[in-house]
C-alpha cells in the first residue's frame, strides 16, 4: 500500500483513511453489542470499547504496513 | 501512656473524618482537575510526537471540550469537529478568492462571522457552539492563510489535525477514567423531579402567604424542563442505548410540562376560590385533589388509575350536593358557584389524566423497559424561540467587533494586529449566547492578563530549564492547575477560562524552546486589545439586560397567545408550551423576582401559560360543538382574546370579557367548553394589572 493517497490532488495519509474506516467498523460492532446486550458482561464498557478499537486499528495498520 | 495513645487515636479519627468530608465535597473537582492535566499532557506529548507546529491549540481544545460529565465531552467534541471543519473549508475558500484584496477579504469575513454568530444565538447548546467555532476558525485559519497563500493548505490542515487530536485525547480520558454517565445523571434528575413535583403538588402549606414562593417554584419547573431538554440532547452521543432512551425521555419531559401547567391553572383556581370566600366549593374540590395526590405517592401503581376512573362519578355526586346546599341557603343566585365547580372539575380530570401519563412514562423510564405502551405515544415536539432582535444585535456586534479590530490592524500595520482581530472575534462569538455576557467578559479579561503573566513565568523561568518531556510537563502543570481550579469554582469560572486560553496561546510551547520577550509582549498586547474591543462592544450592544429587551420579551410572550388563537390546531399545544418556556429560558437563568420589571415578566408568563392553554383546550373542544350559534360565540371570544393580547388596553379587555360572557350564556349545556371559558375569564380578571397597561409599568405598556 502507498503511504499517501491523492484525494482531489491533496495527499492524504492512508492511515487516516484506515482510521476512519475502523471508526465505522467500531460503530457497527458497538451497535451489535448493544443490541445483544453483551456490554452487561463487561466490567468497564468504555475501556472495552477503546481497547477493541486499538485492536482493530492496530491490526489493520500492521496488516497494511507490516513490511 | 495509654492516655496519650488514646488522645492520639482521637486526633487521628478527627483527621480521618475531616479528610473524608473534604473528599466528599471536593472529590469531583479533584478528579476533574486531574483529568484535565492528564488529557492536556497527553495532547502535548502526541502533538510533539507528530511534530505539529502548535501544541497549544490541541491543549486549548482539551480545555474547552472537557467538562465534568463524560457525555457532554463527546457531544461537545462532535459539534466542535463539525464547526471547525466548516470553518476551515470556508477559510480556504475565502483565502483563495480574496488573496489580492484584503478589504474584500475582511468584508466577506465580517459577513461570515455575523452569520455564524446569528446562528449561534438561534440554536441551543452545542449546536450553537458549532456555529461559534465555524465563525472564529475563520480568523484563526483564514487570516494567516490569506497572509501566506502558499501555505494556506498546510495551515488549515495543521489546525484541523490539532483540534482532532485534542478532541480524541479529551474524549478518551474522560470516557475511560472514572466516567460519570450522563444517562445516570438524567435518571437521577428524573427521579428527583418526580419526587419534587409530588411534594410540591401535595400543597401542604397551602395559603395565600406562600403564593410568591409557589410562583417561583413554577418558574423553577419551567427552567428545569429546558435544562433537561439540553441534557437529553447531549445524552444521544453516549452509547447506542442513548437513542432508545431518548425518545422516552422526550415524552417524559413533555408529559411533565403539560402536567405542571395544568397544576398551575388548578392552583390559580383554588386561590381564586379562596379569595372569593367560596370555602365549601374549595373544600369539596380539595378532598378529591388530595385523594389523587395521595394515590400518586403510594407504592401501588394502579391506585392512581382507580382514583381516576371513579373521579367523574364522585365529582357529579359532589356537584349535586353543592347545588342542593347552595339553593337551600339561598345564596349564589347567578350560579357562579357551580360554574367554578365545573371548571375545576374539568381541570381536575385533565390533571388526573396527565398525572397518570406522567407517572406511567416515569415508570417506563426508571425501569428501563424497552417498549412503551402504545397509548402513551405523545406527539412531543420541542420548539425553540429566540427574539429576532437578539439575533440581529449579536450578529451586528460580532461583525462590528471584527471590523473595528481589522481596521485597526490595517491602519496601524502592526504585526500583532492579527492577534487583536482573532481575540476580538473569538471573545465576541464565544460569549454571545451566555446569559449575561458583560460580566463574563470582564472576568475573562482579568483572567487573560493573569494567563499572559503565567505564560511569561513559564516560558522565561521554567521552560528554559526543561531538558526533556517530563520537565516540560512540570513547567506547565502548576499554571494549568490554577486555571482548571478556577474554572471549577462557580464564581470565578470566567477568570479560569481566560487564564487557560491565554496561557496556552502565549506560553510558546513547542518542540524546540524559543522565547522572545518582544513577540510575547506584542502578542499579549494584541490579544488584550482584542478582548478589550470585544468587551466594549458587549457593553455598548448588550441585548440581554436592557429594559427594551424586556419589553420585547413581554411582547413575544403575548404573541404566543395570539398564535394559540390563530394557528392550526395539530401540534399546537406542545408548540405553545415549549415555545413559551424557551422564550424565558435565558431570562430565568439570571433574574430573580426582586426587580419590579422581572416580576412583571413573570406575571406575564403565568397569565400567558394559563390563558393560552385554556384557549387551545377551548378550540379543541369546539371541534365537537355542533350548535352553530355557540360555535359563533366561541369563535368570537377567541378572536377578541387574540385582539386583546395583540395590544392590551382597557376597552379591549372589556370587549374580551363581554365576548366570553356571551359565549358562556350560549353554551349552557356544554360542560367542557363552559369550564374553559370560565377559566379564561377568571384568569383575565386575576391579571387585570398586566392586561390593562398602566403608566407606572414600562414593561407591560405598549410604547
Amino acid at each position: 500500500m502507498p503511504r499517501e493517497i491523492a484525494l482531489f490532488d491533496a495527499l492524504i495519509p492512508t492511515l487516516l483513511l484506515v482510521f476512519i474506516g475502523c471508526l465505522f467498523l467500531q460503530m457497527a460492532i458497538d451497535w451489535v453489542f448493544t443490541r445483544l446486550g453483551l456490554f452487561r458482561y463487561v466490567w468497564h464498557p468504555s475501556l472495552f470499547r477503546i481497547a477493541l478499537f486499538f485492536c482493530i486499528f492496530g491490526g489493520a495498520g500492521l496488516l497494511l504496513h507490516a513490511v | 501512656m495509654s492516655d496519650i495513645a488514646s488522645s492520639r487515636n482521637h486526633w487521628l479519627d478527627h483527621l480521618k473524618h475531616a479528610a473524608v468530608s473534604w473528599l466528599e465535597g471536593h472529590g469531583q473537582d479533584l478528579l476533574y482537575i486531574s483529568k484535565i492535566l492528564l488529557a492536556t499532557m497527553l495532547a502535548l506529548g502526541l502533538s510533539l510526537l507528530f511534530d505539529l507546529s502548535k501544541p497549544g491549540t490541541a491543549m486549548v481544545t482539551v480545555i474547552i471540550v472537557l467538562q465534568p460529565r463524560s457525555g457532554l465531552v463527546l457531544a461537545k467534541g462532535f459539534y466542535r469537529f463539525i464547526g471547525t471543519s466548516v470553518g476551515v473549508i470556508m477559510s480556504i475558500i475565502l483565502a483563495a478568492s480574496f488573496t489580492q484584496q484584503p478589504i474584500l477579504f475582511l468584508v466577506a469575513g465580517a459577513c461570515w462571522v455575523a452569520l455564524c454568530t446569528a446562528g449561534s444565538t438561534i440554536f441551543r447548546n452545542f449546536q450553537s457552539y458549532a456555529f461559534v467555532l465555524a465563525g472564529y476558525t475563520l480568523v484563526i485559519v483564514g487570516l494567516p492563510a490569506a497572509l501566506q497563500p502558499d501555505q494556506a493548505f498546510d495551515i488549515a490542515m495543521t489546525r484541523l489535525a490539532e483540534v482532532m487530536l485534542g478532541l480524541l485525547c479529551a474524549g478518551v480520558v474522560s470516557d475511560v477514567l472514572f466516567p460519570k454517565r450522563l444517562s445516570d445523571v438524567l435518571l437521577l434528575t428524573v427521579r428527583k423531579r418526580f419526587a419534587d413535583f409530588k411534594t410540591f403538588i401535595a400543597l401542604d402549606d397551602a395559603g395565600a402567604s406562600s403564593r410568591p414562593a409557589r410562583e417561583r417554584m413554577v418558574l423553577r419547573f419551567a427552567g428545569e424542563v429546558i435544562a433537561f431538554e439540553a441534557l437529553r440532547t447531549s445524552s444521544v452521543f453516549e452509547s447506542a442505548t442513548g437513542h432508545l432512551q431518548n425518545l422516552q425521555l422526550r415524552q417524559l419531559n413533555h408529559a411533565f410540562m403539560t402536567a405542571s401547567t395544568t397544576f398551575h391553572s388548578l392552583d390559580q383556581l383554588f386561590g381564586r376560590l379562596q379569595k372569593n370566600g367560596k370555602q365549601s366549593t374549595l373544600d369539596a374540590l380539595l378532598m378529591e385533589y388530595q385523594a389523587m395526590v395521595r394515590a400518586l405517592s403510594s407504592q401501588d401503581r394502579t391506585q392512581l388509575a382507580q382514583v381516576r376512573s371513579g373521579l367523574p362519578q364522585r365529582l357529579a355526586a359532589l356537584q349535586r350536593g353543592l347545588a342542593a346546599s347552595s339553593i337551600g341557603k339561598g345564596i349564589d343566585s347567578d350560579g357562579s358557584h357551580l360554574l367554578d365547580f365545573d371548571s375545576a372539575t374539568e381541570l381536575l380530570v385533565r390533571f388526573a389524566d396527565e398525572l397518570q401519563i406522567y407517572a406511567r412514562i416515569h415508570a417506563v423510564v426508571i425501569h428501563a423497559e424497552m417498549h412503551m405502551p402504545d397509548d402513551l405515544q405523545l406527539p412531543a415536539r420541542y420548539v425553540t424561540r429566540t427574539d429576532p432582535t437578539m439575533v440581529v444585535t449579536s450578529a451586528l456586534r460580532a461583525a462590528i467587533g471584527f471590523g473595528i479590530s481589522s481596521l485597526f490592524w490595517i491602519e496601524s500595520g502592526w504585526v500583532s494586529g492579527t492577534d487583536a482581530v482573532a481575540m476580538a472575534t473569538v471573545v465576541s462569538a464565544l460569549f454571545a449566547a451566555a446569559p449575561s455576557p458583560t460580566q463574563v467578559v470582564r472576568q475573562f479579561m482579568i483572567g487573560a492578563v493573569l494567563g499572559g503573566f503565567f505564560g511569561f513565568l513559564s516560558a522565561y523561568y521554567l521552560q528554559s530549564r526543561a531538558e526533556n518531556f517530563t520537565m516540560l510537563c512540570f513547567s506547565l502543570i502548576p499554571f494549568i492547575t490554577i486555571g482548571a481550579w478556577l474554572t471549577t469554582t462557580r464564581k470565578y469560572s470566567g477568570i479560569g477560562t481566560g487564564v487557560l486560553l491565554f496561557f496556552f496561546s502565549y506560553a510558546s510551547i513547542g518542540s524546540s524552546y524559543e522565547f522572545d520577550i518582544l513577540t510575547l509582549l506584542n502578542g499579549m498586547t494584541g490579544g488584550l486589545l482584542g478582548v478589550a474591543i470585544a468587551s466594549v462592544m458587549y457593553q455598548i450592544i448588550d441585548p440581554s439586560d436592557s429594559r427594551w429587551i424586556k419589553r420585547r420579551l413581554a411582547r413575544a410572550l403575548r404573541r404566543q397567545v395570539v398564535e394559540a388563537c390563530n394557528r392550526p390546531l395539530p401540534g399546537l399545544a406542545g408548540r405553545f408550551e415549549s415555545g413559551t418556556r424557551d422564550l424565558l429560558s435565558r431570562f430565568a437563568v439570571t433574574h430573580s423576582l426582586d426587580d419590579q420589571d422581572d416580576r412583571d415578566i413573570m406575571t406575564w408568563l403565568l397569565s400567558v401559560l394559563e390563558i393560552g392553554r385554556a384557549v387551545i383546550q377551548l378550540r379543541q373542544e369546539t371541534l365537537h360543538v355542533t350548535d352553530p350559534q355557540a360555535h359563533d360565540k366561541i369563535a368570537q371570544s377567541v378572536r377578541s382574546i387574540a385582539h386583546l393580547f395583540a395590544s392590551p388596553s382597557q376597552p379591549r379587555l372589556r370587549a374580551a370579557l363581554d365576548a366570553v360572557l356571551a359565549a358562556v350564556a350560549v353554551c349552557g349545556e356544554l360542560h367542557a367548553v363552559l369550564a374553559n371559558l370560565h377559566l379564561m375569564r377568571g384568569a383575565m380578571l386575576e391579571r387585570v394589572t398586566v392586561l390593562t397597561p398602566a403608566e407606572t409599568s414600562p414593561i407591560t405598556s405598549e410604547s
